[in-house]
Protein backbone atom coordinates (compact mmCIF):
# COMPACT_ATOMS: atom_id res chain seq x y z
CA UNK A 1 0.00 0.00 0.00
CA UNK A 2 2.77 2.22 0.85
CA UNK A 3 4.78 1.46 -2.11
CA UNK A 4 1.69 2.21 -5.17
CA UNK A 5 0.74 5.17 -2.56
CA UNK A 6 4.49 6.43 -3.33
CA UNK A 7 3.87 5.80 -6.37
CA UNK A 8 0.65 7.69 -6.73
CA UNK A 9 2.38 11.01 -4.63
CA UNK A 10 5.41 11.13 -6.57
CA UNK A 11 3.77 10.75 -9.76
CA UNK A 12 4.61 14.49 -10.68
CA UNK A 13 7.24 14.88 -8.09
CA UNK A 14 8.79 16.84 -10.70
CA UNK A 15 6.06 19.56 -10.88
CA UNK A 16 4.09 19.65 -7.69
CA UNK A 17 5.09 19.29 -3.96
CA UNK A 18 6.70 15.96 -3.51
CA UNK A 19 6.96 16.62 0.91
CA UNK A 20 10.46 15.28 0.18
CA UNK A 21 13.63 15.69 -1.80
CA UNK A 22 14.57 14.78 -5.28
CA UNK A 23 16.75 12.47 -4.29
CA UNK A 24 14.87 10.73 -2.50
CA UNK A 25 11.83 9.83 -5.07
CA UNK A 26 14.69 9.37 -7.85
CA UNK A 27 16.55 7.07 -5.76
CA UNK A 28 13.25 4.86 -5.16
CA UNK A 29 12.10 5.24 -8.57
CA UNK A 30 8.96 5.32 -7.84
CA UNK A 31 7.79 8.53 -9.88
CA UNK A 32 6.01 8.98 -13.18
CA UNK A 33 3.66 5.74 -12.71
CA UNK A 34 0.87 7.19 -11.84
CA UNK A 35 -1.81 4.61 -13.81
CA UNK A 36 0.32 1.13 -12.12
CA UNK A 37 -0.02 3.02 -8.91
CA UNK A 38 -3.73 3.56 -8.77
CA UNK A 39 -4.30 0.43 -10.02
CA UNK A 40 -2.09 -1.75 -7.41
CA UNK A 41 -3.74 0.67 -4.93
CA UNK A 42 -7.02 0.26 -5.67
CA UNK A 43 -6.25 -3.73 -5.58
CA UNK A 44 -4.45 -3.72 -2.51
CA UNK A 45 -7.25 -1.79 -0.45
CA UNK A 46 -9.32 -4.64 -0.64
CA UNK A 47 -7.09 -7.09 0.93
CA UNK A 48 -5.68 -4.28 3.20
CA UNK A 49 -9.40 -4.00 4.42
CA UNK A 50 -10.71 -7.52 4.41
CA UNK A 51 -7.05 -8.41 6.27
CA UNK A 52 -7.88 -5.30 9.20
CA UNK A 53 -11.39 -6.42 9.45
CA UNK A 54 -10.17 -10.41 9.70
CA UNK A 55 -7.64 -9.61 12.75
CA UNK A 56 -10.22 -7.43 14.41
CA UNK A 57 -12.79 -10.22 14.55
CA UNK A 58 -10.34 -12.24 15.51
CA UNK A 59 -9.21 -10.02 18.28
CA UNK A 60 -12.89 -9.94 19.71
CA UNK A 61 -13.94 -13.72 19.27
CA UNK A 62 -10.38 -15.00 20.95
CA UNK A 63 -10.46 -12.38 23.59
CA UNK A 64 -6.60 -11.16 23.08
CA UNK A 65 -7.97 -7.76 22.53
CA UNK A 66 -7.29 -7.81 26.65
CA UNK A 67 -3.86 -8.42 26.20
CA UNK A 68 -3.70 -5.42 23.41
CA UNK A 69 -5.82 -2.76 25.09
CA UNK A 70 -3.82 0.29 26.50
CA UNK A 71 -4.90 0.16 30.75
CA UNK A 72 -5.06 3.28 32.73
CA UNK A 73 -1.51 3.10 33.75
CA UNK A 74 -0.10 2.46 30.23
CA UNK A 75 -0.34 6.05 29.30
CA UNK A 76 2.66 6.68 31.83
CA UNK A 77 4.30 3.00 32.06
CA UNK A 78 5.10 3.45 28.22
CA UNK A 79 7.03 6.61 28.77
CA UNK A 80 9.37 4.15 31.25
CA UNK A 81 9.58 1.42 29.08
CA UNK A 82 10.68 4.01 26.08
CA UNK A 83 13.53 4.65 28.74
CA UNK A 84 14.52 1.61 29.17
CA UNK A 85 14.91 0.56 25.93
CA UNK A 86 16.72 3.36 24.76
CA UNK A 87 19.11 2.46 27.62
CA UNK A 88 18.63 5.21 29.72
CA UNK A 89 16.49 3.24 32.64
CA UNK A 90 17.85 0.07 33.84
CA UNK A 91 15.25 -1.42 36.12
CA UNK A 92 13.35 -4.03 34.22
CA UNK A 93 10.17 -3.17 32.88
CA UNK A 94 7.08 -5.40 33.97
CA UNK A 95 7.13 -9.23 32.61
CA UNK A 96 3.47 -9.13 30.38
CA UNK A 97 2.60 -10.73 26.72
CA UNK A 98 3.06 -7.12 25.55
CA UNK A 99 3.97 -3.84 28.08
CA UNK A 100 2.63 -1.14 28.04
CA UNK A 101 4.70 0.92 25.16
CA UNK A 102 3.23 -2.37 22.66
CA UNK A 103 -0.46 -1.93 23.98
CA UNK A 104 -0.32 1.82 22.83
CA UNK A 105 2.13 0.94 19.62
CA UNK A 106 -0.36 -2.00 18.54
CA UNK A 107 -3.99 -0.46 19.21
CA UNK A 108 -2.54 2.92 17.88
CA UNK A 109 -1.40 1.61 14.54
CA UNK A 110 -4.79 -0.55 14.32
CA UNK A 111 -6.52 2.84 14.51
CA UNK A 112 -3.93 4.50 12.18
CA UNK A 113 -4.97 1.55 9.91
CA UNK A 114 -9.20 1.82 10.20
CA UNK A 115 -8.43 5.81 9.64
CA UNK A 116 -6.14 5.12 6.10
CA UNK A 117 -9.21 3.10 5.41
CA UNK A 118 -11.58 5.46 6.07
CA UNK A 119 -9.80 8.42 4.56
CA UNK A 120 -8.80 6.54 1.58
CA UNK A 121 -12.61 5.58 0.86
CA UNK A 122 -13.09 9.50 1.28
CA UNK A 123 -11.00 10.41 -1.49
CA UNK A 124 -11.54 6.75 -3.55
CA UNK A 125 -16.08 8.08 -3.72
CA UNK A 126 -16.14 11.73 -2.54
CA UNK A 127 -19.28 12.00 -4.12
CA UNK A 128 -20.51 8.57 -3.44
CA UNK A 129 -19.43 8.78 0.31
CA UNK A 130 -20.71 12.07 0.95
CA UNK A 131 -20.79 11.73 4.60
CA UNK A 132 -17.64 10.04 4.97
CA UNK A 133 -16.09 12.95 2.72
CA UNK A 134 -17.45 15.45 5.45
CA UNK A 135 -16.38 13.44 8.26
CA UNK A 136 -12.92 14.23 6.86
CA UNK A 137 -13.93 17.73 6.54
CA UNK A 138 -13.89 17.61 2.52
CA UNK A 139 -11.51 16.25 -0.20
CA UNK A 140 -8.84 18.07 0.61
CA UNK A 141 -8.46 17.57 4.48
CA UNK A 142 -9.17 13.64 3.33
CA UNK A 143 -5.93 13.91 1.64
CA UNK A 144 -4.00 15.43 4.11
CA UNK A 145 -5.25 12.89 6.89
CA UNK A 146 -4.68 9.89 4.57
CA UNK A 147 -0.61 11.04 4.25
CA UNK A 148 0.05 11.83 7.92
CA UNK A 149 -1.84 8.60 8.75
CA UNK A 150 0.71 6.86 6.21
CA UNK A 151 3.63 8.31 7.90
CA UNK A 152 2.59 6.73 10.78
CA UNK A 153 2.14 3.58 9.58
CA UNK A 154 5.71 3.85 8.33
CA UNK A 155 6.74 5.22 11.42
CA UNK A 156 5.63 2.03 13.10
CA UNK A 157 6.59 -0.46 10.62
CA UNK A 158 10.66 0.82 10.91
CA UNK A 159 10.29 1.07 14.98
CA UNK A 160 9.02 -2.81 15.04
CA UNK A 161 11.20 -3.98 12.80
CA UNK A 162 14.20 -2.61 14.99
CA UNK A 163 12.52 -4.13 17.74
CA UNK A 164 11.70 -7.45 16.48
CA UNK A 165 15.70 -7.39 15.58
CA UNK A 166 17.11 -6.01 18.85
CA UNK A 167 14.45 -8.55 20.93
CA UNK A 168 16.27 -11.68 19.60
CA UNK A 169 15.72 -14.97 17.85
CA UNK A 170 13.43 -16.30 20.73
CA UNK A 171 11.04 -13.60 20.61
CA UNK A 172 10.79 -13.84 17.05
CA UNK A 173 9.95 -17.35 16.95
CA UNK A 174 6.91 -16.79 19.32
CA UNK A 175 5.67 -14.23 16.79
CA UNK A 176 5.84 -17.12 14.38
CA UNK A 177 4.50 -20.21 16.72
CA UNK A 178 2.36 -18.17 19.34
CA UNK A 179 4.73 -20.31 21.99
CA UNK A 180 7.15 -18.51 24.20
CA UNK A 181 9.76 -21.15 25.13
CA UNK A 182 11.51 -21.74 28.24
CA UNK A 183 14.35 -24.28 28.99
CA UNK A 184 14.01 -26.22 32.19
CA UNK A 185 17.03 -26.24 33.93
CA UNK A 186 17.62 -29.66 34.24
CA UNK A 187 17.48 -30.11 30.76
CA UNK A 188 20.26 -27.35 30.48
CA UNK A 189 22.29 -29.45 32.64
CA UNK A 190 21.42 -32.50 30.63
CA UNK A 191 22.55 -30.80 27.69
CA UNK A 192 25.95 -29.28 29.10
CA UNK A 193 27.20 -32.72 30.65
CA UNK B 1 -1.44 -18.13 28.38
CA UNK B 2 -0.82 -21.22 30.00
CA UNK B 3 2.45 -23.22 30.87
CA UNK B 4 2.98 -26.48 28.85
CA UNK B 5 5.65 -28.68 29.43
CA UNK B 6 6.23 -30.31 26.74
CA UNK B 7 9.30 -33.29 25.15
CA UNK B 8 11.42 -31.45 23.42
CA UNK B 9 11.03 -33.33 20.19
CA UNK B 10 7.46 -32.67 20.59
CA UNK B 11 8.53 -28.51 20.86
CA UNK B 12 10.49 -28.95 17.67
CA UNK B 13 7.59 -30.48 15.25
CA UNK B 14 5.18 -27.76 16.89
CA UNK B 15 7.93 -25.06 15.68
CA UNK B 16 8.70 -26.36 12.86
CA UNK B 17 5.19 -27.21 11.59
CA UNK B 18 4.64 -23.06 12.36
CA UNK B 19 7.41 -21.84 10.75
CA UNK B 20 6.40 -24.45 7.77
CA UNK B 21 3.37 -22.83 7.40
CA UNK B 22 4.45 -19.30 8.35
CA UNK B 23 7.26 -19.13 5.40
CA UNK B 24 4.41 -20.81 3.03
CA UNK B 25 2.23 -17.77 3.32
CA UNK B 26 4.94 -15.35 3.13
CA UNK B 27 6.44 -17.52 -0.26
CA UNK B 28 2.89 -17.16 -1.33
CA UNK B 29 2.75 -13.74 -1.03
CA UNK B 30 5.73 -13.55 -2.98
CA UNK B 31 5.01 -15.56 -5.64
CA UNK B 32 1.40 -13.23 -6.14
CA UNK B 33 3.44 -10.11 -6.37
CA UNK B 34 5.40 -12.01 -9.04
CA UNK B 35 2.74 -13.63 -10.82
CA UNK B 36 1.01 -9.90 -11.00
CA UNK B 37 3.41 -8.20 -11.89
CA UNK B 38 4.73 -10.57 -15.16
CA UNK B 39 1.63 -11.15 -16.26
CA UNK B 40 0.56 -9.57 -19.40
CA UNK B 41 -0.39 -6.20 -20.18
CA UNK B 42 -3.62 -5.15 -20.26
CA UNK B 43 -4.21 -1.20 -22.02
CA UNK B 44 -0.96 -0.79 -20.46
CA UNK B 45 -1.05 -2.37 -16.82
CA UNK B 46 -1.09 -6.18 -16.08
CA UNK B 47 -3.56 -7.62 -16.51
CA UNK B 48 -5.27 -8.47 -12.98
CA UNK B 49 -5.19 -5.02 -12.00
CA UNK B 50 -7.20 -4.30 -14.96
CA UNK B 51 -9.71 -7.11 -13.82
CA UNK B 52 -9.89 -5.58 -10.35
CA UNK B 53 -10.20 -1.84 -12.16
CA UNK B 54 -13.37 -3.39 -14.22
CA UNK B 55 -14.65 -4.90 -10.95
CA UNK B 56 -14.37 -2.42 -9.41
CA UNK B 57 -16.12 0.33 -11.62
CA UNK B 58 -18.98 -2.45 -12.02
CA UNK B 59 -19.17 -2.54 -8.33
CA UNK B 60 -19.30 1.26 -7.77
CA UNK B 61 -22.02 1.38 -10.99
CA UNK B 62 -23.73 -0.75 -9.04
CA UNK B 63 -24.09 1.34 -6.08
CA UNK B 64 -24.28 4.34 -8.23
CA UNK B 65 -26.77 6.81 -6.72
CA UNK B 66 -27.36 10.29 -8.89
CA UNK B 67 -28.99 11.84 -5.50
CA UNK B 68 -25.36 12.74 -4.17
CA UNK B 69 -24.49 16.27 -5.83
CA UNK B 70 -21.03 16.39 -4.40
CA UNK B 71 -19.50 19.68 -3.35
CA UNK B 72 -21.31 23.20 -3.78
CA UNK B 73 -18.53 25.95 -3.63
CA UNK B 74 -19.02 29.37 -4.48
CA UNK B 75 -16.17 30.33 -6.80
CA UNK B 76 -14.68 33.52 -7.36
CA UNK B 77 -15.74 35.12 -10.72
CA UNK B 78 -13.07 35.88 -13.30
CA UNK B 79 -10.36 33.37 -11.63
CA UNK B 80 -8.70 31.50 -14.64
CA UNK B 81 -9.80 27.66 -14.35
CA UNK B 82 -6.25 25.61 -13.71
CA UNK B 83 -5.00 24.20 -17.21
CA UNK B 84 -3.46 20.58 -17.25
CA UNK B 85 -3.64 18.86 -20.16
CA UNK B 86 -3.73 20.36 -24.23
CA UNK B 87 -3.68 16.96 -26.44
CA UNK B 88 -6.09 17.37 -28.91
CA UNK B 89 -5.85 21.00 -28.33
CA UNK B 90 -2.62 21.45 -30.47
CA UNK B 91 -4.02 23.08 -34.26
CA UNK B 92 -5.32 26.41 -34.35
CA UNK B 93 -9.18 26.46 -33.68
CA UNK B 94 -11.69 29.31 -35.45
CA UNK B 95 -14.38 29.05 -33.33
CA UNK B 96 -16.53 30.55 -36.02
CA UNK B 97 -16.04 27.05 -38.49
CA UNK B 98 -16.66 25.01 -35.32
CA UNK B 99 -18.99 22.57 -35.38
CA UNK B 100 -20.77 19.46 -33.20
CA UNK B 101 -21.43 16.63 -34.74
CA UNK B 102 -23.78 14.32 -32.89
CA UNK B 103 -24.10 11.04 -34.30
CA UNK B 104 -27.19 9.49 -33.05
CA UNK B 105 -25.94 6.03 -33.58
CA UNK B 106 -22.32 5.09 -33.83
CA UNK B 107 -23.19 0.91 -34.28
CA UNK B 108 -25.93 1.59 -37.29
CA UNK B 109 -24.45 2.99 -40.60
CA UNK B 110 -26.36 5.38 -41.98
CA UNK B 111 -27.84 6.27 -39.45
CA UNK B 112 -28.53 10.45 -38.43
CA UNK B 113 -26.04 12.50 -37.49
CA UNK B 114 -26.65 16.39 -36.43
CA UNK B 115 -24.54 19.03 -36.89
CA UNK B 116 -24.74 21.83 -34.56
CA UNK B 117 -22.93 25.23 -34.30
CA UNK B 118 -22.11 27.48 -30.77
CA UNK B 119 -25.65 29.33 -31.50
CA UNK B 120 -27.36 26.48 -31.76
CA UNK B 121 -26.42 25.28 -28.56
CA UNK B 122 -26.81 28.74 -26.66
CA UNK B 123 -30.41 28.40 -28.07
CA UNK B 124 -30.63 25.34 -25.77
CA UNK B 125 -31.55 25.72 -21.44
CA UNK B 126 -28.81 26.90 -19.77
CA UNK B 127 -27.69 25.84 -16.57
CA UNK B 128 -25.46 27.23 -14.13
CA UNK B 129 -24.03 25.49 -11.61
CA UNK B 130 -20.55 24.82 -9.38
CA UNK B 131 -18.43 21.91 -8.53
CA UNK B 132 -14.72 20.87 -6.96
CA UNK B 133 -13.17 20.09 -10.47
CA UNK B 134 -10.64 16.87 -9.39
CA UNK B 135 -7.92 15.68 -10.84
CA UNK B 136 -6.60 11.93 -11.00
CA UNK B 137 -3.08 13.78 -10.48
CA UNK B 138 -4.34 15.08 -7.14
CA UNK B 139 -4.75 18.71 -6.88
CA UNK B 140 -8.38 20.10 -6.80
CA UNK B 141 -10.15 23.29 -7.84
CA UNK B 142 -13.58 25.24 -7.14
CA UNK B 143 -14.92 25.85 -10.47
CA UNK B 144 -18.34 27.49 -11.93
CA UNK B 145 -19.41 26.63 -14.97
CA UNK B 146 -22.36 27.03 -17.87
CA UNK B 147 -23.68 25.43 -20.66
CA UNK B 148 -26.57 22.87 -21.61
CA UNK B 149 -26.91 20.31 -19.08
CA UNK B 150 -26.70 16.80 -20.97
CA UNK B 151 -29.81 15.59 -19.96
CA UNK B 152 -31.26 18.51 -21.29
CA UNK B 153 -29.19 18.53 -24.58
CA UNK B 154 -30.56 14.46 -25.26
CA UNK B 155 -33.91 15.76 -24.63
CA UNK B 156 -33.62 19.17 -27.23
CA UNK B 157 -31.86 16.61 -30.20
CA UNK B 158 -34.35 13.90 -28.83
CA UNK B 159 -31.11 11.70 -28.79
CA UNK B 160 -29.71 8.93 -26.69
CA UNK B 161 -32.55 6.26 -26.99
CA UNK B 162 -32.25 2.92 -28.62
CA UNK B 163 -34.05 3.08 -31.69
CA UNK B 164 -37.55 1.66 -31.11
CA UNK B 165 -37.47 1.70 -27.22
CA UNK B 166 -37.01 4.07 -24.03
CA UNK B 167 -33.50 2.75 -23.37
CA UNK B 168 -31.08 4.34 -23.60
CA UNK B 169 -27.68 3.67 -24.79
CA UNK B 170 -25.39 2.59 -22.40
CA UNK B 171 -22.48 4.48 -23.72
CA UNK B 172 -21.35 8.00 -24.89
CA UNK B 173 -18.23 8.72 -26.85
CA UNK B 174 -16.95 12.08 -26.86
CA UNK B 175 -13.65 13.16 -29.51
CA UNK B 176 -11.73 16.41 -30.12
CA UNK B 177 -12.26 17.78 -33.77
CA UNK B 178 -8.96 16.20 -34.55
CA UNK B 179 -9.29 12.91 -32.97
CA UNK B 180 -6.46 13.37 -31.07
CA UNK B 181 -8.20 12.82 -27.29
CA UNK B 182 -11.56 11.00 -26.72
CA UNK B 183 -13.42 9.73 -23.79
CA UNK B 184 -15.79 7.27 -23.21
CA UNK B 185 -18.28 7.45 -20.57
CA UNK B 186 -21.72 5.54 -19.36
CA UNK B 187 -25.06 7.14 -19.72
CA UNK B 188 -26.07 6.93 -15.94
CA UNK B 189 -23.31 9.25 -15.24
CA UNK B 190 -24.34 11.26 -17.86
CA UNK B 191 -27.68 12.01 -17.02
CA UNK B 192 -26.40 13.17 -13.42
CA UNK B 193 -27.41 17.01 -13.03
CA UNK B 194 -23.95 18.96 -12.98
CA UNK B 195 -23.07 17.16 -16.43
CA UNK B 196 -22.75 20.16 -19.03
CA UNK B 197 -21.98 20.65 -22.11
CA UNK B 198 -19.80 24.00 -20.86
CA UNK B 199 -19.29 27.16 -22.92
CA UNK B 200 -18.41 29.10 -19.89
CA UNK B 201 -16.30 28.89 -16.31
CA UNK B 202 -16.00 30.79 -13.73
CA UNK B 203 -18.43 33.50 -15.31
CA UNK B 204 -15.85 33.81 -18.56
CA UNK B 205 -16.37 32.28 -21.84
CA UNK B 206 -14.08 29.23 -22.51
CA UNK B 207 -10.33 30.31 -22.76
CA UNK B 208 -8.73 28.20 -25.54
CA UNK B 209 -6.47 26.25 -23.26
CA UNK B 210 -9.85 25.68 -21.14
CA UNK B 211 -11.38 24.25 -24.15
CA UNK B 212 -13.13 26.81 -26.30
CA UNK B 213 -15.58 26.56 -27.50
CA UNK B 214 -17.24 23.60 -26.06
CA UNK B 215 -16.19 21.32 -23.27
CA UNK B 216 -17.68 18.61 -20.54
CA UNK B 217 -17.77 19.25 -17.42
CA UNK B 218 -18.87 16.44 -15.50
CA UNK B 219 -17.99 16.28 -11.70
CA UNK B 220 -18.55 12.62 -11.15
CA UNK B 221 -15.16 11.67 -13.30
CA UNK B 222 -11.89 12.57 -12.65
CA UNK B 223 -10.44 15.34 -14.75
CA UNK B 224 -9.20 13.23 -17.37
CA UNK B 225 -12.71 12.64 -18.46
CA UNK B 226 -13.61 16.04 -18.66
CA UNK B 227 -13.18 16.39 -22.61
CA UNK B 228 -11.83 19.83 -23.92
CA UNK B 229 -12.74 21.24 -27.19
CA UNK B 230 -15.43 18.66 -28.14
CA UNK B 231 -15.72 17.68 -31.82
CA UNK B 232 -17.80 14.53 -31.79
CA UNK B 233 -20.30 13.00 -29.44
CA UNK B 234 -21.97 9.55 -30.65
CA UNK B 235 -24.04 6.96 -28.71
CA UNK B 236 -23.03 3.10 -28.52
CA UNK B 237 -24.38 -0.22 -27.02
CA UNK B 238 -20.56 -0.78 -26.88
CA UNK B 239 -17.79 0.88 -25.19
CA UNK B 240 -15.95 3.44 -27.12
CA UNK B 241 -12.05 4.07 -27.17
CA UNK B 242 -11.08 6.21 -24.44
CA UNK B 243 -7.47 7.95 -23.77
CA UNK B 244 -6.44 7.80 -20.59
CA UNK B 245 -7.97 4.11 -20.42
CA UNK B 246 -5.63 2.64 -22.83
CA UNK B 247 -2.60 4.47 -21.07
CA UNK B 248 -3.61 2.42 -17.93
CA UNK B 249 -6.23 4.56 -15.95
CA UNK B 250 -9.33 3.13 -15.04
CA UNK B 251 -12.01 3.21 -17.44
CA UNK B 252 -14.80 4.07 -14.92
CA UNK B 253 -13.22 6.76 -12.83
CA UNK B 254 -15.98 7.30 -11.21
CA UNK B 255 -16.33 9.97 -7.77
Amino acid sequence: MVVSGLQIKWANADEYLAWVPETWWKFFGLDHQLALGLAEHFTLMWIFVLNGLAYGIYLIFSGEWRELLPKKESFSQAFLVLLHDLGLRKQPIVAEKFNHAQRLAYTGVFILGALAALSGFALYKPIQLPWLRDLFNGYQCARLVHLLVAFGIIGFFVTHIIQVVRAGWNNFQSMVTGDEVETRQEDEQANNS
Amino acid sequence: MSKQTIPKADWRRRTSRSFFLWILGLGGLCSLLVFVSKAPLDQGIPTPLRTVHEWNGTLWAKVFSPIHSGENPIVPVGKVPRVNGTIGLEEDLDPESWSLEVITDRDTPGAKVIQLHLADLLRMPQTDTSALFKCIEGWSEEVSYRGVRFSDFLQELNVGHLPGGNEMFPFVGMETPDGKYYVSLDMDSMLYKKTILAVAMNGQDLAEENGAPLRLVIPLKYGIKNIKRIGRIFFSRTRPRDYWTERGYDWYSGL
